[in-house]
């Protein structure tokens, strides 16, 4: 009924294999090597089959691919039940099925196949540009679907490309109205969740002395949009995470103790808890909504002390912001900037938290940190000053390649090596601080970002990840300390950027100057926007959620039901099917596409253009023949073409090779009446 | 027995209802009152696609899935106007088929003709118990073709309703009508050899017989060669088929017969139409001039094929209802 049941037509194979190599591309740049060496074994046997008359694989055959198969999934993924074993195995199996693919009925399961191939490409990248390729395969799996229908088979993959780029571009309106309108369902069920790779970022804890080069990502952490003016770039300190917990030159989070009453306050509790209740109303100094990426932690990212607006979002005890689940899927979100007092009255469990040490270890340290008690008494500023001003002198410097600190890493970093980044001077910053009797922590997240005037927002990296400190000062409660700005100021004035350009120390770190050509001059602009273009996806597109459609529908229809969702969906359907009936739906006017009447209207043009234009009623020969004593020099030329084209036109008989004839005369002929027209004009002019 | 009951009148209601909507004759214009539209089994397939990717979409909260989902299904929906304007503004037009013998295929000639210029494709035209036939409109305005069907009974028989459907562009959805053609085909009783009947009275044996018993060609015809007279060509076959025929005459022999109903005395009536049938053909394969003697019904002596025909049309329509001719 459809491919003559036995065989699949060569041509047809070919374009089989082309689309598949189109849909699996995203993916084999993502899974080993192996999955794409296994694909391109069975496009090869099927070719063999096809041209060689090489045997199909038999029963034993099919059963060692598969075991190869799934024995490489099993060894390369391991047992567990996740995302990417399932995908390499979808893929796996879009490939197998190359192998017995005789009939239509089986091509036409690799058509489906090809579709949910395409869908889990989405499961690890939605990113605008690879939206666009994937559309691009969707036209052509539908093409090839289209072409199963054609007669006499299915070998019009040109005429199938047409009508398959038609119906699409025919289907987009509905399928964004579907988009707007389909309910944005809660998860039914709890799936794996995709594996990104390689993590960057911040980590539960922060062990400077380990570090002997700080890799810096140039990955995006996240995207922020401030409401109304944005404020300077020295202030932007993006809290993220606290460490009060220093143990063997690592710094952590203390768990809290257990008989402590709400930790965090969840933003849909009715009431919330003593310790936030205590904190005095400060001046709110901005408003932002923060689009960040997945960073497989539940810690969000938030301006000073945050105040959260929306959302299963939490505040904790140290008045950083928190998610319910640990953030896979990009998330959005409103907070505000408050200037506040966070715990004036510090309660003595978080005081000796923020005043721990181990009992041993960096004895010159504690040494210095006592001189320094005694000199200054208990003025915390004071003490905090006098760290700095030490920081700020020389021999300390500020380097992205340290060298490797062991044993007592704080002795080490500030009697013997004297340089490093951030988490160094913040860690060993605090540790003073509390060998002086002052409760202080570090504090992780980010400073500064890239802002992008044509977005108007902020770009924020990984690579502006940095640490630097808090201590409590009586009366005053948390106070921000950055010690790096002490010993680097422009880190803090002009961001990591600024801090790369002048890293003398550092070598070969994040964005140096072979990745600065891109960001600058007319190239800068494009950088933006492209930029900007991606934060508007995924703010409109990819985090359209329950709220925003709430939103959205509700300006849209005045009230959002059911019914009225349904009617609009309907309607919607309803209008799309009506355009397609009354649209000159036929991609394919048999008129339009022959050869000899493509050649018409390119000769029509090109007289048009010379001012030469065929009059109302006259017949395109005629025409010739008329202009044809303006070109002295290919009169008898012109003459031949107007007799061949009258014969291809009037005389159906002719038909066959006739237009592709008059077709190559009259592009040799083109060049050389271009040529006496060019003179004509000149001698004209002159 | 009850469901039987059932089914039988849910058939006869449904019948009747596209009866309705449809009614018999031999020219229909194809348009939203006789067109149909379905899923077909690679449609379904599609819906199941659809919910594994509404799952997946859900579950991971992927824009972008659903919006492919919803893609999908907007393609499937645009689908449906365009599988329905493949067919929409057709004109079938059937024409008369040739009688045939019982037991044969009995074809219908169908032209197709589109209003406008715009290319119909993968035409699919056939009767439920009859092999289908494919029509393609691409640069032509019409479409001629035939469409068979088995037919059984002798007398005249009506098809059925001629299916004419399209899947084109996706495949995943199927227009069709159902047309009453209209038009009965003249089936003549499915012939039998035997013995032709000795002019006498009694049966004498038939020298030389003609092909395996059973056979049902009989038609006395033979590819043209060279040098064959013209006249002898049978121009209809050749507008029919478009193939040479030359009708094989031999030398009529001044021999006369008169197949005779109660000559086959002892056989049931069908048996007894099958024998005559056998005999006209073969009394006019051999250039007899024979007569046909049925109950209530006499056909002189005479020879040649309209005289033939004629028999052959009495032997179809012996005591069948006057009711179901055309």
């Amino acid at each position: 009924m459809t491919v003559s049941a036995s065989a699949i037509p060569g041509r047809l194979l070919l374009a089989v294999l082309a689309m598949q190599l189109l849909v699996m591309a995203p993916h084999l740049l993502r899974v080993p090597p192996w999955v794409g060496l296994l694909w391109g074994l069975c496009a090869g046997w099927r070719l063999l089959i096809q041209w060689q008359g090489l045997g199909p694989p038999g029963p034993w055959a099919r059963a060692g691919l598969v075991l190869v198969a799934g024995g490489g999934v099993a060894v390369g993924y391991g047992l567990d039940f996740s995302l990417e074993p399932a995908v390499a195995m979808l893929l796996l199996a879009f490939a197998l099925k190359l192998l017995e693919m005789r009939s239509a009925r089986d091509l036409r399961v690799v058509l489906l196949l090809a579709y949910f191939v395409l869908a889990a490409q989405f499961l690890y990248d939605q990113r605008m540009a690879m939206a666009a390729w994937q559309l691009l395969a969707f036209v052509v799996i539908t093409a090839l679907v289209i072409s199963q229908q054609q007669r006499p088979g299915p070998l019009q993959l040109g005429a199938s490309l047409k009508w398959a780029a038609v119906l699409t571009a025919q289907a987009l309106p509905l399928a964004v109205v579907m988009f707007v309108f389909f309910p944005r369902l809660a998860p039914l069920w709890a799936v794996p969740m995709p594996d990104s790779g390689a993590r960057t970022g911040l980590s539960e804890s922060m062990t400077p002395g380990d570090v002997a080069r700080l890799t810096r990502s140039e990955a995006l952490a996240f995207r922020v949009e401030f409401d109304g003016e944005r404020p300077a770039l020295p202030s932007l300190y993006w809290r993220v995470l606290t460490y009060d917990h220093y143990r063997k030159g690592s710094w952590s989070q203390a768990p809290l103790p257990a008989d402590l009453q709400r930790p965090v306050y969840w933003l849909d509790d009715s009431r919330p808890p003593a310790w936030q209740q205590q904190m005095p109303e400060g001046e709110t100094w901005a408003r932002y909504t923060v689009l960040a990426e997945p960073s497989w932690q539940p810690w969000l990212i938030a301006l000073d002390s945050a105040q959260p607006e929306a959302g299963a979002i939490g505040l904790g005890r140290d008045f950083r912001l928190l998610y319910e689940a640990p953030v896979t899927q990009r998330i959005r979100y409103r907070a505000a900037a408050v200037r506040a007092q966070r715990d004036v009255e510090l309660p003595q469990w978080l005081r000796s938290r923020n005043l721990q040490l181990p009992p041993l270890g960096n004895p010159q340290t504690r040494a210095w940190a006592e001189g320094l008690q005694q000199r200054m008494g208990d003025d915390g500023r004071a003490l905090a000053d006098a760290v700095l001003q030490r920081f700020s002198e020389a021999p300390f410097r500020y380097t992205l390649t340290p060298p490797t600190m062991q044993g007592s890493a704080v002795d080490q970093f500030l009697f013997e090596a004297q340089a490093g980044f951030c988490a160094h001077y913040a860690g060993a910053f605090v540790f003073v601080m509390r060998a002086a009797g002052v409760p202080a922590r570090v504090v992780a997240g980010y400073h500064g970002g890239e802002p992008n005037p044509v977005g108007d927002h902020w770009r924020v990296r990984q690579a502006d990840a940095h640490a630097w400190a808090e201590i409590w000062l009586p009366g005053a409660g948390w106070q921000r300390v950055d010690p790096t700005a002490a010993i680097a100021p422009e880190r803090v004035e002009q961001g990591a950027e600024g801090l790369a350009a002048s890293d003398s120390g550092g070598t070969g770190t994040g964005r140096s100057t072979e990745a600065a050509w891109w960001q600058q001059g007319a190239w800068l602009e494009v950088y933006f926007m492209l930029d900007t273009l991606e934060h508007r996806w995924n703010l409109f597109v990819l985090n359209y959620d329950g709220e925003r459609q709430l939103q959205l529908l509700t300006r849209l229809l005045g009230q959002v039901t059911v019914p009225r969702v349904a009617a609009a969906v309907t309607l919607a359907a309803l209008a799309a099917l009506l355009l397609a009936l009354l649209a000159g739906a036929g991609p394919v006017s048999p008129r339009a596409g022959r050869p000899e009447y493509r050649l018409l209207q390119s000769i029509d043009r090109q007289f048009r253009h010379w001012g030469l234009p065929r009059q109302a009623g006259e017949a395109p020969t005629t025409h010739l023949r008329r202009v044809a004593g303006q070109f002295p020099h290919q009169y008898n030329e012109l003459l031949q073409l107007a007799d061949l084209l009258e014969v291809i036109l009037y005389d159906p008989a002719a038909g066959g090779r006739g237009p592709a004839r008059a077709k190559r005369r009259w592009r040799r002929l083109r060049w050389a009446c271009r040529a006496s027209h060019l003179r004509t004009i000149m001698v004209r002019r002159s | 027995m009850i469901a039987q009951q059932l089914r039988q009148r849910w058939r006869r209601r449904w019948q009747q209802w596209v009866g309705r909507r449809i009614p018999a004759g031999p020219r229909l214009t194809l348009c939203h009152r006789n067109l149909f539209i379905f899923p077909t089994r690679a449609g379904a397939m599609l819906g199941l696609l659809l919910v594994a990717l509404m799952l997946a979409a859900i579950n991971y909260q992927n824009a972008m899935v659903f919006a492919l989902a919803f893609l999908l299904a907007s393609t499937f929906t645009i689908g449906i106007a365009h599988t329905y304007r493949n067919l929409a503004g057709l004109t079938l037009v059937a024409g008369t088929p040739a009688p045939v013998f019982a037991g044969q295929h009995a074809c219908w000639p169908i032209t197709l003709s589109r209003p406008d210029k715009r290319p119909r494709h993968a035409i699919e035209l056939g009767f439920s118990n009859g092999p289908s036939a494919e029509a393609e409109l691409s640069t032509a305005a019409h479409g001629r073709l035939e469409v068979c069907a088995a037919v059984h009974e002798r007398g005249w028989v009506h098809p059925g309703r001629l299916q004419c459907a399209s899947r084109f562009p996706l495949g995943w959805l199927r227009v069709w009508t159902w047309m009453d053609l209209g038009r009965p085909v003249l089936v003549y009783p499915r012939p039998r050899v035997r013995a032709l009947p000795d002019p006498a009275g009694g049966a004498a044996e038939l020298e030389g017989r003609e092909g395996p018993a059973g056979s049902e060609d009989f038609y006395a015809l033979r590819a043209y060669q060279r040098g064959d007279p013209r006249q002898h060509v049978d121009w209809k076959a050749y507008a029919r088929r478009d193939e040479m025929l030359v009708k094989s005459f031999v030398d009529p022999k001044a021999r006369e017969l008169w197949l005779d109903w109660n000559a086959l005395a002892g056989e049931p009536p069908e048996a007894r139409l099958r024998d005559l049938c056998g005999w006209v053909l073969v009394c006019d394969r051999q250039g007899y001039r024979f007569g046909l003697r049925l109950p209530g019904a006499t056909i002189a002596l005479d020879a040649g094929p309209k005289h033939r025909d004629q028999c052959l049309r009495a032997l179809a329509l012996y005591r069948v209802d006057q009711g179901s001719a055309a």
